[in-house]
């Protein structure tokens, strides 16, 4: 718990670049996270929930079983990422460049990618019912074995992600 | 150890490097394009290649060695002992050597390319083109694939579950997450 407040206090004293940094398990309740730039981080198992994520950027950090209930990454930057496996039920991406990242497994119904470039990012297995993908890139994303009855696609480019095994309308 | 990571925008093909904190004598995996942005991200901190592991001699994961040589005075380790011309080491399942100063575990899953090693280094497994998030591999026929999955299932899969796999192509992963979510690997241990 002591390394966890260590950990907590040190992002709430400076704004800026983090690397190299383990924050596994931590909750970020009430935490403002707002545009920090993240590289080489461990976030497994953290709690996001009632945290400030919008413009946060992260260059290959493991967001592992995450938390993220209902957050809003507004505005994000992402690459190289993994968050397999995270609960991102509700969580609202719109406006961020997600490139390159691990969703597979994700529990991500009701989440929001509106306006967001996914190039080559993966959602192998997510469970993706009603959520929103409107005019996206969706370029080289994967979509196999995804539960996706709802999702919204509205002028955005399926035909140029894979699908295979996927359960589209 | 340090870890960094470029994701061109063409060839996306993943090149990693890891060296000692504050700089100096690094390695790079999979050089498959050297352009300035790889060439700044190692400069800027501060490091000297001076060995290149290669996953396997496939042009995506090498075209960049040439340019790199012109650069930087490396060894070249690999699963054979040429590569795009250049003299290699060649690595055999199992062993373990020092690229740069830092200890390499090499093993041989066969599959994809015969020449295919994987790297673990530390925390992190670098699988080349065998294992990504979420697929393996593509195989050049139904026995090659059954080799890569049986080969997977009895080197990697039964290693420390938070192992950082990083993988040739596409985005990062781990043990864990390739035991619940590769559809491959879930069908490959009933058949085994």
């Amino acid at each position: 718990m002591a390394h966890e407040r260590a950990l907590i206090e040190e992002l709430k004293g400076r704004t800026g670049l983090w690397e190299y940094r383990d924050y596994s398990g931590v909750d970020f309740g009430g935490i403002d996270l707002t545009k920090r730039e993240f590289r080489y981080c461990r976030f497994s198992g953290a709690k996001f929930t009632e945290a400030k994520t919008d413009g946060i950027q992260l260059l290959l950090c493991l967001l592992d079983d995450i938390e993220a209930r209902d957050c809003s990454f507004k505005g994000s930057r992402m690459m190289s990422v993994m968050a397999a496996g995270a609960i991102l039920t509700g969580a609202d991406f719109s406006g961020s460049d997600l490139i390159n990242v691990n969703f597979n497994g994700i529990g991500g119904r009701g989440s929001i990618f509106d306006e967001s470039d996914l190039f080559y990012s993966r959602f192998i297995g997510a469970g993706l019912a009603d959520s929103s993908f409107q005019d996206c890139n969706l370029k080289r994303v994967d979509f196999s074995g995804a539960y996706m009855q709802g999702v919204d696609f509205t002028d955005s480019n399926p035909e140029e992600s894979y699908l295979i095994g996927g359960d589209a309308e | 150890m340090r870890l960094l990571s470029h994701f061109p925008a063409i060839g996306i093909s993943n090149t990693y490097i890891v060296g000692p904190k504050g700089g100096g004598d690094a390695l790079l995996v999979d050089p498959g394009k050297f352009d300035v942005n790889l060439l700044e991200l190692i400069e800027n901190n501060g490091f000297n290649i001076k060995a290149v592991l290669v996953s396997h001699e496939h042009k995506n994961h090498v075209y960049g060695l040439k340019t790199l040589l012109k650069i930087y005075n490396a060894e070249i380790f690999a699963g054979k002992d040429g590569v795009m011309g250049f003299p290699a080491h060649e690595l055999t399942d199992g062993t373990c050597i020092k690229a740069a100063g830092i200890p390499v575990e090499v093993i041989d899953v066969q599959g994809h390319s015969s020449d295919s090693r994987i790297y673990r280094v530390g925390p992190y497994l670098f699988t080349g083109d065998i294992l990504s998030a979420g697929r393996l591999g593509t195989s050049p026929s139904p026995h090659a694939r059954e080799l890569m999955l049986r080969s997977v299932q009895e080197k990697i899969l039964d290693r420390k579950e938070d192992l950082l796999i990083l993988p040739g192509h596409g985005p990062p992963t781990t043990i864990q997450a390739e035991k619940r979510w590769n559809p491959e690997l879930q069908i490959g241990s009933k058949t085994f």
